[in-house]
């Protein structure tokens, strides 16, 4: 590579390589994703607010720093966050009216860990407004298109952080899961996402949805690349309620480490007979065992409750939950909201506090039921969508919960999940993965996901603008 | 055992209009028509979750008070708690094993209440302070509304139940103002 030059497509791992030896400058790089923004944004729609001014300055810094002798893997990184989580300065609109022209005074945690390690912000992305619904044509921003069909579906709610970091846009992105809103994105867009152990990253600064589920974490083009960030993002923050202390650890180097010798257990059942998966994601699921197999991984079909009664508890807590935070401002903005938000919400205001309770009880026993899974197995895998992205236009808005998402399982479970590119359709249309671990078992999950993208090679493809 | 109640009869349009009136909540016939949808699919949902559980069962819903002063965080009851329920076998059977540890664990929150009250305000004193102390003390004292303490409280409940490898209960911090931000002031 000449002096000057930047490759089109970099993971954090390579640019952070590149810049510690002084190959690349943070302000080139910077330079060069906010041309690409400029020129191929305006066919995917992810970006809410191009923040090139404050991104050049944090290059510059970022660039100062390295001559002066600061070495960390994320200083000069170009990252975004998806548009719930609070930029100081910055706005922050959650990708609805109702927050039009909110300025935040203040970082959200995480972003505020990214940059103190010397990330450098390009913009804020697009997402299902509020983290929740589906694409919605009646709100100031048109929803994100997936990079690889422009014609396709990103997934959500994380939808803009899937398709900058599929388009190479950024290098990393944050999203935000509570029924599968990284994970989701990760599929359809052929990039990485993990949605951590609750409690493992913090939530403060950042939009809820429903905060018994919500959890937020990395997406990038790798496994590895999600390490990265989630060396800088796992830790206590005593100011979120639901933070968890936990031991350091480096999810860097436990990635190394082989798989020989892991349990996996393959949610089989779920993807054959409960959300049957189209052919090509049969195929896929297929040849990733194999390549487990060839890991040396013990590969055995395993057994959860059935994913309905995940969705049924999950579902009936978001409602609740979401009507219970958006309750004040539903009464006097209603019409500001778009369609889709309402019909998944305003449901919520017939539940039952019997209900809800029943839900978080029936939540307890699924937990233990997953967790003892997890005595035969060290990870189970399964399909996190039954096929490749959809079309846009098949996305109704009064969809609302009648399909049941195989992601849930994670969330209601409260276990660590992440999906990885696992293949491609004869489209050239990415297929996911999908990795979930016991409680706290994330440098397992990232582990098998780093092995795996390495072994199956699905990481020298990208779209094409 | 006490026999499962009988499943909830659906409720009416017109039924469904009162109780939209009563959250405060005004819609045009078209919203009308997509709240009606949106119930009929989350009714189904409901239907399918077991209501049918034991008296004894404990509630989902629970807090953790921070250890009183000079208590080592590590042998708070909410600690015992969680390593009770993060054993690996059904939840039935769990929760029947757990029982005992969890009366006794409710029984020393339920006395404490009084000494736990400061440690969430302005009041806790620092001394030797652990994390959820110090973070406690960083955090400005406000009252917390009901809504968002269940919302706190169900959080950690999810962590805690999968085995969180907790050294101190985490601070209860306090929210901010609607829409609805997560979590405490900064």
């Amino acid at each position: 590579m000449r002096k000057g030059e930047v490759p089109p497509f970099l993971t954090i791992a390579d640019a952070a390589r590149l810049i510690a030896s002084r190959k690349l400058s943070p302000v080139e790089l910077t330079r060069a994703l906010l041309a690409r923004i400029e020129a191929v944004d305006s066919q995917l729609n992810a970006f809410l607010l191009v923040a090139s001014k404050q991104a050049l300055a944090a290059a510059r810094a970022a660039e100062k720093a390295l001559a002066e002798g600061r070495k960390a893997p994320l200083l000069g990184i170009p990252v975004a966050y998806k548009d719930i989580f609070e930029t100081a300065g910055v706005r922050t609109t959650a990708h609805s009216r109702i927050l039009h022209d909110n300025v935040p005074k203040q970082d959200a945690e995480t972003v505020r860990r990214l940059q103190a390690a010397g990330t450098v912000m390009l913009g804020k992305l697009a997402t299902h407004e509020f983290a929740i619904g589906g694409p919605a044509t009646d709100l100031p921003w048109p929803p994100a298109r997936n990079p690889w069909d422009t014609a396709r579906f990103t997934g959500g709610s994380s939808s803009g952080s899937g398709a900058a970091v599929a388009a190479g846009l950024a290098l990393g992105a944050l999203g935000s899961d509570t029924g599968g809103s990284i994970r989701l994105p990760a599929a359809y867009c052929g990039i990485a996402g993990l949605k951590p152990t609750p409690g493992l990253v913090s939530r403060r600064g950042v939009f809820a949805l429903a905060p018994s589920l919500d959890t937020v974490g990395p997406m990038a083009w790798t496994a590895e690349d999600c390490a990265i960030m989630l060396d800088v993002l796992a830790g206590h923050d005593p100011l979120d309620p639901a933070s968890v202390p936990t031991p350091a650890t480096s999810y860097t180097r436990a990635i190394q480490a082989p798989l020989a010798g892991l349990r996996v257990g393959l949610l089989r059942r779920a993807w054959e007979r409960e959300v049957p998966v189209a052919p090509e994601m049969r195929q896929m699921l297929d040849s990733a065992v194999g390549l487990l197999r060839d890991l040396g991984c013990r590969v055995e079909d395993a057994v959860l409750p059935p994913v309905q009664e995940y969705n049924a508890v999950g579902r009936v807590l978001i409602s609740a939950e979401a009507f219970a935070l958006h309750e004040a401002t539903l009464r006097t903005r209603l019409s500001d909201y778009s369609r889709v938000f309402r019909i998944r919400v305003l449901g919520g205001a017939l539940i039952r506090a019997a209900d809800y309770i029943a839900a978080q009880r029936r939540r307890t026993d699924l937990i233990a039921q997953t967790a003892a899974a997890f005595g035969k197995f060290d990870v189970l895998v399964s399909a996190p969508t039954a096929g490749a992205a959809p079309l846009l236009g098949d996305q109704r808005p009064d969809e609302g919960f009648a399909k049941p998402f195989l992601t849930t399982v994670a969330n209601v479970a409260a276990i660590p999940s992440m999906v990885v590119c696992g293949g491609f359709t004869a489209g050239g249309l990415p297929l996911g993965l999908e990795i979930m671990g016991p409680a706290w078992g994330d440098a397992t999950v990232l582990r098998v996901g780093h092995h795996f993208e390495q072994a199956a090679g699905t990481r020298s493809r990208r779209p094409t603008l | 055992m006490p026999e499962p109640p009988p499943p909830m009869p659906a409720i009416s349009v017109a039924e469904m209009q009162m109780l939209v009136t009563r959250a405060g909540l005004t819609l045009n016939p078209g919203q009308m028509a997509d709240l009606v949808l949106a119930w009929r699919q989350l009714e189904g949902l409901i239907g399918t979750i077991p209501h049918d559980r034991p008296l004894v069962d404990d509630l989902a819903s629970q807090f953790h008070l921070a250890p009183p002063e000079g208590a080592d965080a590590a042998a708070a009851p909410a600690n015992r708690d969680s390593r009770a329920r993060s054993a690996p076998a059904p939840a039935r059977k769990s929760t029947a094993k757990a029982a005992p540890a969890r009366k006794a664990a409710a029984a020393k929150s339920a006395s404490r209440k009084g000494t736990a009250k400061p440690a969430t305000g302005r009041k806790a004193s620092a001394g030797k302070a652990g994390p959820a102390r110090k973070a406690a003390k960083a955090a400005p004292a406000r009252k917390a509304t009901p809504g968002r303490a269940a919302t706190r409280t169900a959080g950690g409940t999810a962590a805690k139940a999968a085995g969180a490898p907790r050294r101190a209960a985490p601070a209860r911090g306090v929210s901010g103002k609607a829409p609805p931000k997560r979590t405490s002031p900064r």
